[in-house]
């Protein structure tokens, strides 16, 4: 039983392949230049996370003031700002802005964390590279197995 | 319990003893092999040297110690709107006057000139065009290139004499054919039918300029054109440059080892080097992650290719071949709001020229001797010059003019390399690293640890027996490096 648990879970991860998930980053100081941006792996889906002005706005997980202390560190503060533009969700606003808009945003559905958000995206998410509602179903689903399997040996 | 002051003794008394170490394993060690080989530098900067202010930019490059820039030649603006009658005549409508201005000034400041070719004139494209496509790039004529190509060569093959102008006009020995022509932005379709189909369309392109290149003076040298270094997943706009450079060169990767293979391939690309453009989203060790993309320290994935394409008869003429960078850049804030420090700008151009040498690089061009100015935005223009745009220096205008790197091969050894701006003896200078020193101490900590002799323009190297952090510099007739700290 264990092992079909485990060979469900393994399928089912195998059926969602990751190769559509990649995020575009850009040289620094070059956001809005197309042509040497690297595609590179993400979970933030294959949406580029740089293409505003100045590369922070709608993209950009960072405040300007952290991606300004963290360049100050050097070619080790460059990497992990880069590294922070290239995982976020696809469309994270910087910090500093989450922090002005208070509570009007909890609810919208450019983010946030509010009840009907935190259902979205415990459903997929909201980028092509979710699972949809596939993923609460395996869940449960593996729940209730490993549930009806522990019951099924204290009884025998 | 200990004195706070014998505490600092004990500690300074520690790094005078690392840096007597690291001077007296110095001096044990033989002397630095003399493997003095050519490394130019460069500069390629459309906006300097094709504007009228290019005297004054050239003048800053000259004193820079940059040996070659790099020159566009847009085809389409230089050509005359309907298509000439003899398009290999240099006299025939085509208005030279900019490209003119730049190849006489640097030559009359003795810095070598690289022509590139690029976006052919409405009646040199090739049929079918694709409406989207932009201007210049669709499927241009390798015959009509090649016919521009002898014109070109012409003009600078060191004997023409324009009467208009009433000289002689220099001569030009580097020619490149086309830019970046993985990129949609320089060469439509990089796809046909679910296929690659740029590398083809560039072959015959390439060939046909090589041949009239050559034709005029056998030691002219041709380069393909410098690949941008990342491409889209799937048959997007950008193809991946390894990708291109193996299909250009009759090769296919075969199995999860990628074993390189050769295809049939009734006319091998000629070529005499090629070229790359690795730009990095980061610092120069960073490595591309796709296996068919290209950074800083994945130049080996284009030089293995062109290395399997000659061992098989896939790139002509047979012998060695070059390897130039003829773009790469980093971009500096100030002035740029989202450009790295000045001080990371210039550690990271002297860096990656080391990185280029240490993969077989022998020519490296930076993009832009200045500033352009932010048009539209500062993101979607380059500040990576090593001036300021009003012309003052920033800390990479020294690491260009006199690049020292070192790099720790073990625990207990440094690689020490540079590039000598001029002929002279080198002191190889070192003050040991970390806190614990003042500032008037740091000062006049600086030790020679090693002395050699710089020939201008050449790379010299030397190996220094050092554990721990330290701080060097390189030291000629013309000055002092930029201070590299060592970890």
């Amino acid at each position: 039983m264990q092992r079909i648990c485990l060979m469900t879970v393994c399928l089912a991860a195998l059926a969602f392949p990751a190769s559509s998930m990649a995020a575009q980053v850009a040289p620094p100081g070059n956001s809005g230049v197309s042509e040497y941006r690297e595609s590179i792996p993400s979970a933030g889906g294959n949406t580029p996370t740089s293409g505003g002005k100045h590369g922070n706005h709608g993209g950009a997980p960072l405040s300007r003031h952290a991606q300004r202390a963290l360049r100050a560190q050097g070619p080790s503060g460059l990497a992990a700002a880069r590294l922070a533009a290239a995982t976020a969700p696809a469309g994270s606003p910087p910090a500093d802005a989450k922090a002005s808009q208070g509570h009007s945003t909890a609810g919208s559905s450019s983010g946030g964390s509010g009840p009907i958000n935190v259902l979205k995206h415990a459903a997929g998410g909201s980028d092509d590279g979710g699972m949809g509602p596939a993923l609460p179903l395996l869940l449960g689903g593996s729940a209730a197995g490993a549930l009806l399997f522990t019951l099924r040996r204290r009884l025998s | 319990v200990t004195h706070p002051a014998s505490r600092a003794g004990v500690f300074n008394a520690r790094r005078t003893l690392a840096l007597a170490l690291l001077i007296a394993g110095s001096l044990l060690l033989p002397a630095p092999a003399a493997k003095a080989s050519p490394f130019t530098t460069g500069f390629f900067d459309d906006g300097a040297y094709l504007s009228n202010d290019s005297g004054s930019w050239l003048d800053r490059t000259a004193a820079a110690g940059a040996g070659i820039v790099r020159i566009g030649v847009n085809w389409a603006d230089v050509a005359p709107s309907t298509q000439p009658a003899d398009p290999s005549n240099p006299a025939a409508g085509y208005d030279w006057t900019a490209i003119d201005r730049a190849v006489r000034g640097a030559s009359a400041r003795g810095i070598d000139v690289l022509l590139t070719v690029c976006f052919a004139p409405a009646w040199a494209e090739g049929p079918n065009r694709d409406p989207n496509a932009p201007a210049g790039t669709w499927r241009p004529d390798p015959n009509q290139l090649g016919l521009f190509a002898q014109a070109l060569a012409t003009r600078y093959s060191g004997s023409y004499f324009d009467p208009g102008l009433g000289v002689t006009l220099p001569r030009v020995r580097y020619y490149q054919a086309w830019n970046e022509p993985n990129l949609s932005t320089y060469l439509t379709p990089q796809w046909s039918s679910g296929a690659a189909a740029s590398p083809f369309q560039y072959r015959s392109m390439l060939n046909a300029f090589y041949a009239v290149v050559k034709g005029i003076h056998a030691d002219n040298l041709v380069l393909s054109a410098g690949t941008a270094p990342y491409g889209d997943p799937g048959m997007g706009r950008r193809m991946r440059p390894v990708l291109f450079m193996r299909t250009l060169l009759c090769l296919t990767v075969t199995g999860k080892k990628r074993t390189l293979q050769t295809t049939s391939c009734p006319n091998p690309a000629h070529l005499d080097a090629i070229a790359h453009h690795p730009y990095a989203i980061a610092d120069p060790r960073h490595q591309a992650y796709d296996p068919d993309d290209a950074a800083v320290p994945d130049l080996w994935k284009l030089r293995q290719v062109l290395q399997v394409a000659q061992n098989n008869g896939r790139v002509l003429p047979a012998g060695p071949k070059r390897f130039w960078v003829t773009e790469f850049s980093w971009d500096s804030g100030p002035p740029d709001p989202s450009g790295v420090p000045v001080a990371t700008q210039a550690r990271w151009l002297e860096e990656a020229m080391y990185m280029f040498w240490n993969q077989g690089v022998d020519t490296a061009i930076w993009y832009l001797v200045k500033d352009a100015p932010p048009v539209p935005s500062y993101d979607a223009s380059y500040q990576s010059g090593v001036f300021y745009s009003g012309g003052a220096t920033k800390p990479a205008y020294t690491s260009f003019h006199f690049p020292f790197v070192a790099d720790r091969l073990s625990k207990k050894r440094l690689r020490i390399w540079g590039r000598a701006p001029i002929t002279g003896p080198i002191s190889i200078q070192a003050i040991a690293g970390g806190k614990g020193h003042s500032k008037r101490r740091k000062r006049h900590a600086w030790q020679t640890v090693m002395r050699l002799q710089g020939q201008a323009g050449n790379v010299f190297l030397g190996t220094l027996r050092s554990k721990g952090a330290v701080k060097l510099r390189a030291v000629g007739p013309s000055g002092p490096s930029l201070v590299w700290s060592q970890r």
